[in-house]
Order: structure tokens, then sequence, then C-alpha cells
């Protein structure tokens, strides 16, 4: 009796998942095992592919490509670190039904809306060291001007301030989703028991928060190594190569430089590292997940 | 009766589809990487050939910026599925030669519906714009489209009022920076000079210092010392003197930044296209002046901008359909109106001594500036090494210096091993 | 979170209307460009109200090109992939959430397996295989490569799972099938969810420029924001009042969205908050 229902269950199951599942292989999974192939080549695209077997990697074990991988983890951990943190506070504060905060939150969420090159120049203009907005408020509190854009340790840093600022109405949403899911009977027991404040929030908002703070993680981080529109139309890459960051290197590789071979190996090394440090991610932190206290 | 009305209804709908049938134009698309008013020029042309002839009929599209472009064009022709007619710059002519993927125009020009080739100005030609490094030259497979020079734009309210005159050489130009450049305390109000730093412009400092890129045979860089002094010039500039501003951002972001900055008193010389003459021009509110470019051991421009090219695979009615788009294209006739709309050069001996073009340089001086400075025209090694060289080699090279981050020497030097490399995978 | 101490609550205020003007302050600076004219867009000091406001320019952009055609195109491209996404979305999370099989979690790690590959990775294999198949240029090369989103599909059942199961037992039991159970029951159930991802899809895929250009070679069913990219010059800023109010056609309708949007997750919230 069980098995027959186990073995109902396991079709449904299946059949559920086909659609999707073919859709994931075909159109995700189909061009990550193509660049794996193309990553034994050298291929231009318009000169027949020569196969060089592991050459690529070679190639990409350089103190170039340490440099892409050191900028995507910095960029990846201060976006990271400061979309979760800030995210978290503007829910906290914009947690409730008045008007103000629902005015407060569209205004949070135009920036996401709007499309990255209308912003960007606006970015440009503003940072611009000799006659930017951001260069004059500086000089009104006394403080110098910085090359925000321009000088190459200062340039990916900007870049993860204004991702941050653009990008900052994602974690927003989904925290506030994730408080108006906890029951209220829990808000109700502490404030009987007396907790107030900080320690409602330790003991009770943030462990019930835990299920969202984990996808926030995992797919900020993903998102983060995603990271390619902003350095496309703020800095390409520069200066120098201080903003080359992961996909950006992946695309200058293949079309700027017609490196497929190259790029796609990139593609591999990318796919396997992300993988790893999702995993890592998922298995060592879902522990720590609380769905009630 | 109905069975005779019924024929003589068919016959009559044969009769007219047949020559209709027969006036079916051949369509053939036209890739193009550029926005804005280029576009607009280019769609108002496009439409103005499909309505003066009904046997052929191109389609521009639009296909992103150049790079995603050549990249789709490349993928397109694996698939069989690339267009006719594209414009590709002349670093990319040799490699996309080598392999195969253009067709070979000399028997279209010289053909019924041919071109007066001898009538094209010869420095923006394929064989003007290319050095065979003593190998045969190749047949005819490109033709110009919009062709430029940079110059030399300056504030002439500013000059005349810090009596600079307009530099011709080096030292002038490093002299009248220093001039013009204001300072309040520590910031700089205005620079005296910009220039994108970038693989065109530091071509031209190259001839001028009297180096070349490469070897006569094309066989290995050569372009480490006097390189070396051009990138030099502007590290001084820009570290020592603090007069030249380095525009932030790469290829044409760095160019727009140095236009803007320009357009708004912030810099008083750049260098920058002629392209760029029309727009600078009508936005400016001050007085525009334009000049060469200023010498050191010699005078020395590149020419710039992209070449009509054929795709070989393309089918043969298409490519008939392309040469007829680009042949009238390049007539007398449309490379005014394409010139005079822009501010790239007519491309036609006959276009520039006409009436009309002669009476418009009377009229605006600056736009022939860029022509005749052709005469130091300097041209670009044939080899299939050269935009890798230009993209890998070199231009990730320049920046590295002027923003105070190596050495000069080790930039070049770096430029040449890389250089050396790229070309020493293309010997056949 | 309400403070009694008067002071930290102005303070608070402050602080996030600054925070809402800095945030809000760029759309207004696209609005203000868009209404000036040529000579004001790169003049320094800039200033925000422009007079007069050039109304043309919106007419100047929207006749660039076929944009009524981007429109339809962007409207439908982006309805398909999300209609595409939330359903097989919601019918994957419901087998990931609620179901017992073997290969399940197997199954899952391929879709977080494909949250990682980013678009520029997929072009060229894609294109190429489009290409093949004669499809470059039609709706399907839009929407087929976004027709599932790994996202979706994570979020959905990380809701379905705080759905109790005694109410999916409850419904079973009542009779309801596969999808009666997941479409009228769990998924109301789950509807900020639904309403937030769906937020981010339409967000992500109207605004989405890269894919349209390189899966289209021609007008016919290109979108608005590869419209709005032919605007730009290269090398000039002559353009950029005209591209702004390009871009504010891109722009008004999510907002509109987000605006109706924004109702429906709060009067969301709040049926949550009841339960």
């Amino acid at each position: 009796m069980r098995s027959r229902r186990a073995r109902r269950e396991a079709w449904l199951g299946y059949a559920l998942l086909a659609p999707s599942l073919l859709l994931f292989g075909l159109v995700y999974l189909y061009p990550v095992v193509y660049s794996a192939y193309i990553s034994l080549f050298q291929w231009d695209l318009i000169t027949p592919k020569r196969y060089v077997g592991l050459a690529n990697y070679g190639e990409l074990i350089s103190d170039e490509f340490r440099e892409v991988i050191t900028n995507t983890a910095q960029y990846s951990a201060g976006v990271v670190v400061l979309a979760l943190g800030f995210g978290l506070i503007l829910a906290l504060l914009l947690n409730n039904r008045s008007r103000a905060s629902a005015a407060l939150q569209a205004a949070i969420f135009t920036s996401y809306i709007v499309s990255w090159v209308a912003v960007s120049l606006l970015w440009i203009w503003m940072l611009d060291p000799q006659y930017g907005l951001v260069t004059f408020l500086l000089r009104q509190v006394g403080l110098p001007a910085v090359n925000w854009l321009g000088d190459p340790y200062v340039a990916l840093w900007t870049l993860v301030l204004v991702t941050v600022w653009k990008t900052i109405g994602y974690p927003m949403v989904i925290y506030l989703a994730g408080l108006q899911a906890i029951p209220t009977d829990f808000h109700e027991a502490a404030a009987l028991d007396g907790a107030t404040g900080w320690n409602h929030f330790r003991f009770i908002t943030w462990p019930l928060l835990t299920p969202t703070t984990l996808f926030l993680l995992i797919t900020l981080t993903i998102a983060s190594f995603q990271g390619f529109d902003i350095v496309k139309i703020m800095t390409q890459g520069g200066p120098i190569t201080s903003t080359v960051i992961y996909v950006y290197y992946i695309y200058e590789q293949a079309f700027q430089y017609f490196k497929l071979g190259k790029a796609s190996a990139a593609v591999v090394i990318f796919f396997v590292l992300i993988l790893l440090l999702t995993l890592g991610q998922w298995v060592l932190l879902r522990r720590r997940v609380q769905y009630t206290v | 009766m109905r069975r005779l009305a019924t024929a003589m209804l068919v016959a009559m709908l044969w009769a007219m589809a047949g020559p209709a049938a027969a006036q079916q134009p051949i369509v053939a698309q036209f890739w193009y990487a550029f926005g804005g008013k280029n576009r607009e020029v280019t769609e108002a042309h496009i439409k103005k050939f499909n309505e003066s002839q009904s046997k052929y009929r191109i389609e521009g599209a639009f296909q992103g910026d150049y790079f995603q472009a050549i990249a789709k064009i490349r993928a397109a022709s694996i698939t069989k599925t690339a267009p006719p007619i594209f414009h590709v710059v002349g670093e990319f002519l040799p490699n996309l030669w080598q392999a195969g993927l253009l067709e070979n125009m000399e028997s279209y020009a010289k053909g019924p519906n041919g071109t007066d080739l001898a009538d094209f100005l010869p420095a923006q030609t394929q064989n003007g714009y290319f050095d065979y490094l003593g190998k045969p030259a190749p047949p005819l497979f490109a033709l110009p489209f919009f062709r430029s020079t940079p110059i030399l734009y300056y504030n002439a309210e500013m000059l005349a009022a810090k009596g600079v005159k307009v530099p011709t050489t080096w030292d002038e130009l490093r002299a009248g920076a220093g001039k013009l450049t204001v300072r309040e305390g520590s910031d700089v109000k205005t620079y005296g000079f910009e220039v994108p730093v970038d693989w065109w412009f530091w071509f031209a400092l190259l001839h001028q210092a009297g180096g070349t890129l490469m070897t006569p045979d094309g066989k290995r860089a050569a372009f480490r010392d006097k390189g070396g002094e051009a990138l030099q010039f502007w590290v001084d500039m820009v570290q020592k003197d603090k007069t030249m501003k380095h525009p932030p951002g790469k290829d044409y972001n760095a160019w727009e930044v140095a236009n803007t900055d320009f357009l708004n008193s912030r810099v008083a010389m750049i260098f920058t296209s002629t392209a760029f003459l029309n727009y600078i021009t009508e936005n400016a509110k001050f007085k525009v002046g334009t000049a060469f470019l200023p010498a050191k051991a010699k005078a020395a421009v590149p020419t710039g901008g992209t070449f009509f090219v054929m795709l070989k695979d393309a089918p043969a009615p298409q490519k008939e359909a392309g040469w007829a788009f680009i042949k009238w294209m390049t007539d007398p006739a449309q490379t005014i109106s394409l010139s005079k709309a822009t501010g790239y050069m007519p491309i036609r001996l006959s276009a520039i001594n006409s009436p009309e073009m002669q009476a418009f340089y009377k009229e605006n001086p600056n736009y022939k500036v860029a022509l005749d400075q052709l005469k130091f025209a300097q041209k670009f090694p044939f080899s299939p090494a050269l935009f890798e060289v230009y993209r890998e080699a070199v231009q990730p090279n320049l920046e590295a210096p002027v923003v105070g981050a190596k050495s000069v020497g080790e930039a070049m030097a770096a430029a040449e091993a890389k250089a050396n490399e790229i070309i020493g995978k293309y010997k056949d | 979170m309400t403070s009694a101490n008067p002071f930290i609550r102005w303070l608070t205020l402050a602080a996030l209307a600054v925070v809402a003007t800095v945030e809000v302050f760029p759309y207004v600076w696209m609005m203000a460009t868009s209404l000036k004219d040529l000579a004001s867009v790169t003049q320094f000091p800039p200033t925000l109200v422009p007079r007069p406001p050039q109304w043309d320019n919106y007419a100047k952009a929207w006749s660039s090109g076929p944009f009524l055609r981007y429109f339809v195109n962007n409207a439908i491209q982006t309805a398909g992939i999300l209609v595409s996404q939330l359903v097989l979305g919601c019918l994957a999370a419901f087998a990931f959430s609620k179901l017992r099989f073997p290969g399940r979690d197997a199954c899952f790690l391929v879709v977080i397996a494909c949250l990682i590959v980013p678009p520029q990775v997929r072009f060229v294999p894609l294109y190429l295989l489009f290409s093949h198949l004669g499809l470059i240029n039609t709706y399907t090369a839009l929407i087929l490569p976004y027709a599932v989103s790994a996202l979706g599909t994570f979020l959905i059942r990380e809701a379905f799972m705080q759905v109790s199961d005694d109410i999916v037992d409850a419904a079973r039991v009542d009779g309801a099938g596969v999808f009666t159970l997941i479409f009228r029951v769990m998924v109301p159930m789950v509807r900020p969810t639904i309403i937030a991802f769906s937020l981010f899809s339409v967000v992500y895929h109207w605004n989405d420029f890269f894919w349209p250009l390189v899966m289209t070679t021609n007008d016919a069913v290109r979108t608005l924001p590869v419209g709005v990219a032919m605007l730009r010059e290269e090398g000039t800023g002559a353009r950029w009042h005209i591209i702004m109010a390009g871009s504010m056609f891109v722009v008004a309708p999510v907002l509109a969205v987000f605006v109706v949007a924004q109702r429906h997750i709060i009067r969301a919230f709040t049926f949550a908050s009841l339960k």
C-alpha cells in the first residue's frame, strides 16, 4: 500500500518537474556543457577550432586572472554585506502600514526599476572629481575631492556603493515579506514576557528571519558574482583592470578579444567555484536556520 | 459562361502577378554598429537608395556597439545567416580577410555597375590605409565608408585671452597647456589639454616621434622606444605638469568625456576625431578652432573610421544588391551629403573638387583641416595580428603609466613582449 | 519599529528621508533631463528644472524607430516569460516541497546550479542552436531562454514549505486534484512571494537589453531597451535628453506595475499576518 502510494507520488513528482528540468537542461546547462567542450579549443568564431587540450586553463592561471578573482571577491563581499545589512534595517524601519512607509518603499524601489544606462550617466557626472555634485558636497564640509571612478584603488568600492544603492530594494522587499510571515503570536508572546527592543529582535525576529537571510545570502552572492552591467556601463573594467569582475572578464575575452576557448575555460571555472561556494553556504548554514522559536 | 469568366479572371491575375513577380526587389541586409545621428543619416540614405531604383532593397539593422556587432557577424557566419553588407574598422580587416570571410570586390568595381577607383582619395582607400609589408597586395575587398583623422580642437577665445598661439609642436602644446591651465588652490578649474588615452592617438604620437608599429617585414614589434616617448609625453603632462586631464572610461566613453569637457569649457584643447566636428561646432558656446596635430620629429596622423565590406558566403543576388548599395553610397553625390551631415571626410576627389564642397569649405574652414592633414597620413601594417596587437598588447598598457601605476618603460616592455607573442602566433 | 524616544524617532525619520531622496533623485533627474534641450544637457552647473520643457523630445524618441512595435514586443516578451516562470515554477516548487521521491534533492541541486549561469555565458551556444533551428528573430528566442526561473522556483518552494501540511492533506481529502491544489489552494496562501517574485521578473526582463539585442537581427521582435540603445551616439553627449525621454517610455510601465503591486503586497502582507 505504501509503496504504491510512494510510486504514485514519485510519478507525480517527476511529471511536475519534467517541463522545468527539461528547460533548465536546455537553456542553462547545455551552454555550460558546450563551454566545457569549447574550453579545450582555441576558437575565434571565424577560423576552424584548434584543439589545445587544457592550454586555456593553463593560460588562466596567471596574475591577470588572480586579479579578476580578487576583484570579484571584494565586490561580492562588499555588496552582500552592505545589501543584507541595509536591506534589513530598512525593512525593520518600514515594516508598518503607514502611508509614509509605502511612499518610502516606492522611492527606494524606483532606483531598482530604472535601467542601468539611465542612471549610470548621472552617477558619472555626480562623481566627477572636477565638478560633480558629490565632489561639491564633500568640499562644502571641508573634505577633499575623491577620484571615485578614476582611481584604481577606489573605483571598485565605488561600484559596490552604486550597486547597493541601486539594488537595495530587492533585499528590502524580501525581508519585508519575511517579517510579515512571522506570525503575530510570537510577537505577542514575547511582549507578554516583557521582551523589548533589542532582545525582541535578537531572540524572536532575527532567528525567525534566518531562512530569509540564508536565501538572501545565497542569491545576493550569486547575483553579485554575476555583476556585469555596472562595469560595462560605468568603467569598462578600468581604471586599468581594477574593476574587471568575473563575468565582465568572460565577456571581454569572448567579445572583445574573440578568445572563445579561454572565455569558455573561465566559464567552467566560474561554474565550479560558485557551485562549491553556494553548496558550502547551503550545507554549513542550513542547520542554523530556524523555522520556529 | 461562368467558367470563361473565371478563366479570364485567373488569366488577368496571372498577368498582373507575372510582371509584379518579376519586379520583386532583391532584399539585402546592411548591419551597422552605430546609433544616434550617424544612424539617422545612414537610414535616410538607405531610404533614398531604395527609392531611387526598384531592383534592390536594402534593410539597415542596428546590431549594438561595435564589438557586439562583430560577435554577431562571426556567430551568424557559422550558421550561414550573415548579412551581405557590413562595416569594419580598418584594424580588423587583415584578420577577416585572412580568414576568408570577405568578398573580393575587384570584379564588381570593374564590372558594368562599377565605380571609378581612381577617383577615390588615396589615403582613404584600402591601399592607402595599409602597408603590405613587402608582400603582394591583396585584391580590393573594402571601400571607405565613414573616414576620419584625429585633429586638434581648441577654444579660440581661451587661447586669445591668454595669448597662446595654436601649437604646432609637442613642446608648444606642452607650454600652451601650462599657460591655459587655471587652478583654484589645489584644484584644477580648467585643464589646458585632454585626450583619451587610446590606441588611435598613441599611434599618431608614435609616428610623430619618428617610430613605427612593426618592422617593415611585419615580423616583430618596433614601437618600444618611440611608443614610450609618446606615452611619456602624456605621463609628464598628467603627472608632472598636471596640465592634462586623463578622461575616465574606456573606448568611446573616454572620448565622450573629453568632448563634453571641451564643450563645458573645462579644457582648452583636445585631440579627437574630425567626426565630431558637426556636433562640437553646433553645441559650443564659444568659437571653435581646429588645427593639425602638433608634430615632433615629423607630422603624422592615422586615419580612422570604417570600411564597407561584403561577406563572401552571402548568396550571389544579395551580394549584387550589396555592391549596388556600396557603390551608390561611395558615389560623389552621396559622399558629399554624408560628409556635410556628419563631419566625416568625403572620399572622392571629384566630390572634394566640386563647387558645392569648395563653397562649403570656404564657409566652414574647420571641415577642411582633416582633409588637408591627410598628406601626413600613416599606414597600418597589413598583418592579421594587427587588431590583437592593438586590443591586447598596446591598449591595455597605455593607461597604467598615465595613472601612475607603472613606469612607461615597464608598460612598453610588456606591450612589446605581448605583441611579439601575438605576431609569432600568426607566422605562416 | 517605533521607539518611545522622540529624538530617535526624529533621527530615524531624517535618515529615511535622506535615503529616500538619494534613491529617488536619479529618477527625478531622468525626468528633468528628458525635458531639456540640447544645450542644457551637458551644461554645468546643471539645472534641475528645464525652461521651457521640451515635450517634443518624447516625440523624437518615439519616432526614432518603430517604438509602438517595440513596446508591444516588450510586453509580449515580459508577459510570456512571467507566465511561464510562474506556472512551471509553481509546479516544480510543489514537487520539491510537498512530495517525496528519489532524486528530489539532486534535482533541486540542478535548479540551484542554474542560478549560477549568467546570461553572457549562454549567448553563443544558444545563438548557434537557435540559428540552426531558424528561431532567431522570433518570440521563442526571446522567451524560451527564460521560460524557467531558478530564483522563482527557489522562492516559491520556500514559501510552499511554510504552508502547513495539514492544509494540503485537508484539500486532498476534499478531493482536490493536483492543479487545483497548487493553483487554487497553495498559491493564494503565498501571494506576497508570488507578487515579489513577479515584480523582480518583470523589472528584469522589461529592462533587458542584452538578450533581445543578441537574439534579434532586425526590428521584427525587438524590444524597447534596444530601441533606446539605438538613440545613443558613441562619443558624443548629444542625445542624452532624447535617450532619457526614451528611457522614460521604458520606466513608466514598470513604475505603474510597481505602484499597483505595492498595494497588493501591502494587502497581502496584512492578510498573511492575520492568519
